[in-house]
């Protein structure tokens, strides 16, 4: 069976730069920065405090058959988001009711600002005082079912908790999915909201930066975590070309592997090998991207690592490489499916995200970071990097629809 | 589009405890499990209970066929793997270290890395030289058999060509245990080793079964009112034909019997679809049928379908309207 051209027709973000693609966008344009102390947990004890919260989240506006106070955070901002990418990609919610619609949520986290609040409680005032209400909120899986249940989707909803490359997961699943003629449409990304144990954690490895995110730079201090959430919706380029809709960019391919070598250190190899792995899937040459959405996390390892897989597999034509995380923090499961969005923009508006923060490029990293301005650029195709925890390593391609012959708007 | 073939399957449960040459005799029903007895004397200090099991269970897997995975490059080994709670303990852990004098202090950065929830599955790739992805999924109770469908549709698109699914899970948290359809158990594993038929029958591996179509779609309550003529029942019809089940005959019918309405409902509808087809169901036990162990539930019924010779069909429900339908053949 021939495989079918798979395209994002519409996006939607919860982050701490924007709600919507349009603020979304135009906080990437601007390198607008999402950090701000955390309120969303006591961190008292830790000598870092900042984080890329969202601040100013309304529910209701965006959660219309669901009680709002009947979901975790995370769901929350999975159904918002979900909702911003339907009404974007000008598609009839009765229609994708009506035929096979899928639901697929990357997360690292899942609901854990659920599960601090439940332990809290349960630490303070027993096991009796745990409220029901809470405790079902407590499950990964709400994340898709939300969206499939806010919608009435029938294709299927799964989540995807491959911690921090989980919404290229998603997408790569997604993708798949309509490629083979299994579902006429998805819905795809990732979310996830702040919470103490992943602060914690982090904060125990010793990789949270005490103010600012400055990924490639010289004097880098690490992560600071954050939240949101990206939801792509995706059809065949035959079924958005029917209904003319607007096309963001297409789905070329991805790669996807496992260093199969340490829990938490990058593997430059692996990755490298990942990098060709999605060329391969995509059916490109390196020497046709145009710009790399780096994972850059703004750790020492992981970006001395990262730039050393990229300039073994691009040699000496290395493209623009920058990261959205100095801009939003690392918002861990929904990291990848944002900066896939952000790859979307980019592709169809003729921008690259840049790197803020940024003061001296350390020479062990990519030369050309696009430091602290967002930088005009006819972007053909791009490619998404994210890597995580496990060594679960997934890298997405998009390409700009008239690369191949095809009509655009 | 690429067939796989199911060439190993092993399960790690209280009801089934597997006896090991050169194994230790602590099995009794307060002690039922001893890593040593599979894993080896160390290196497992600071993995959950789930993790544990699922190496166990992978180890008496790989046990059935030497060759299996060494036949094949890292790069085309992969794992999938289901789960709903694995996590949650060292979850609780960790906010009860923060929560305690000493603050983060308390926290072991080497057990940070087990708050993720696709630890246990990154554990059996870098055990077993798994390069090829390492994917965790968690819908309630059908997760496992998730895990199956996603491994199966990796060989068919080539990312791999032998992959190890299953599921794992620890002590389900008593106050968690209201979210599963039943009364929770304690932790459990299981696995099935997945390769591309081609490969196996070029390496003349034993075959235990051949995996037909899957199905995961979302059909919650609402869905099924109206019965026969509900609209997830005339969804399960289509369905049913894409698997492309035989035309008559028995057909083995793996169906974990949790009582939630979704279930009932799917077993209604199948058992009078599939009579309708000409097909008899013939219900399959397995260890632990009331889906106590969660997302590996569906899986060790499944396992049970390996035991007779015919098609098959193994599916879960979650009691929120999640359906998965794997169908397969077993060869005589």
């Amino acid at each position: 069976m021939e495989k079918q051209r798979v395209v994002i027709t519409g996006l939607g973000a919860v982050s701490g730069i924007g709600f919507g693609i349009k603020d979304f966008t135009d906080g990437l344009r601007r390198g607008a920065s999402a950090v701000s102390k955390i309120t969303a947990f006591d961190t008292t004890g830790f000598s870092s405090k900042n984080g890329g919260q969202v601040h100013g989240f309304e529910p209701r506006k965006w959660i219309k058959r669901q009680s709002p106070g009947s979901l975790g955070r995370s769901s929350q901002f999975s159904v918002a988001s979900a909702r911003m990418a339907i009404e974007d990609a000008d598609i009839d919610e009765g229609l994708l009711s009506s035929k096979l619609c899928g639901v697929s949520v990357g997360t690292t986290d899942g609901e854990s600002q659920v599960i601090d609040q439940l332990t809290e409680t349960w630490v303070k005032e027993g096991m009796s005082s745990l409220a029901p209400r809470l405790i079902r909120q407590v499950p990964a899986h709400n994340l898709s079912q939300s969206i499939a249940q806010e919608f009435r989707l029938k294709g299927g909803a799964i989540t995807i908790p491959t911690a921090c490359a989980a919404g290229n997961y998603a997408i790569g699943y997604a993708y798949d999915r309509i490629s083979v003629g299994e579902v006429d449409f998805m819905l795809c990304g990732g979310a996830d909201s702040l919470c103490r144990k992943t602060f914690a954690g982090f904060y125990r490895l010793g990789t949270i930066a005490p103010e600012v995110c400055q990924p490639f730079d010289r004097d880098r201090k690490g992560i600071l975590t954050g939240e949101g959430a990206g939801i792509l919706f995706l059809e065949s380029l035959e079924s958005a070309l029917a209904r003319g809709a607007r096309i963001y960019a297409e789905i070329l391919g991805y790669g996807i592997n496992c260093d199969a070598d340490h829990m938490v250190a990058p593997n430059r190899k692996s990755i490298a090998n990942c990098i060709r792995n999605a060329h391969r899937n995509a059916g490109i040459e390196s020497s046709e991207v145009d710009y790399i959405s780096a994972h850059g996390t703004g750790t020492m390892a992981n970006d001395v690592t990262e730039s050393g897989a990229i300039k073994e597999v691009f040699g000496a034509r290395l493209p623009p490489v920058s990261s959205i995380k100095s801009m939003l923090g690392h918002t861990m499961g929904a990291a990848s499916a944002l900066a896939s969005i952000a790859c979307a923009v980019a592709v169809k508006e003729g921008f690259i995200p840049p790197t803020i923060n940024h003061v001296t490029t350390d020479p062990e990293c990519v030369p050309d970071c696009v430091p602290n301005y967002a930088r005009p650029a006819d972007l053909r195709i791009v490619q998404n990097n994210a890597f995580a925890f496990g060594g679960n390593n997934c890298i997405t391609v998009y390409g700009k629809l008239d690369r191949k012959g095809a009509a655009n708007d | 589009m690429t067939t796989a073939v199911i060439t190993a399957s092993a399960r790690m449960c209280r009801e089934s405890v597997p006896v090991r040459a050169g194994a230790g005799t602590g099995a009794s029903s307060g002690d039922w499990f001893r890593p040593s007895d599979y894993l080896g004397p160390r290196g497992y200090r600071y993995q959950t209970s789930s993790t544990r099991y699922l190496l166990a269970a992978i180890k008496l897997a790989l046990d059935q066929d030497p060759d299996s995975p060494g036949a094949y490059p890292e790069s085309q080994r992969g794992v999938a793997m289901g789960t709903n709670f694995s996590d949650y303990d060292v979850r609780e852990g960790f906010d009860r270290g923060i929560l305690a004098p000493g603050g983060a202090r308390n926290l072991s950065p080497l057990e940070a890395p087990n708050s993720s929830v696709n630890i246990p599955a990154s554990t059996v790739s870098i055990k077993h030289g798994c390069k090829a992805f390492s994917l965790t999924l968690t819908n309630p109770m059908v997760a496992g058999l998730e895990a199956v469908l996603v491994a199966a549709q990796a060989l068919a698109t080539g990312r791999a060509r032998w992959a190890a699914a299953g599921a794992c899970e620890g002590t389900v948290p008593e106050r968690l245990g209201g979210l599963l359809a039943c009364d929770a158990g304690p932790g459990a594993a299981a696995t099935l080793i997945l390769e591309s038929a081609q490969s196996a029958a070029d390496r003349k591996a034993r075959v235990l079964g051949t995996l037909g179509g899957c199905a995961a779609r979302f059909w919650p309550e609402p869905l099924w009112e109206g019965g026969a003529e509900s609209r997830a029942a005339i969804a399960l019809e289509k369905e049913l034909d894409r698997l492309a089940l035989p035309a008559r005959g028995s057909l083995a019918l793996a169906l974990p019997d949790h009582p939630s309405a979704v279930n009932r409902s799917l077993r209604d509808a199948l058992t009078r679809s599939l009579a309708a087809r000409g097909l008899h169901a013939a219900p399959v036990a397995g260890p632990a049928d009331d889906g106590r162990y969660a997302a590996v539930s569906s899986l060790l019924q499944m396992q049970s379908l390996l035991d007779r010779s015919g098609p098959g069909l193994a599916a879960a429900t979650s009691p929120y309207g999640h359906v998965v339908l794997v169908a397969l053949h077993v060869s005589g």
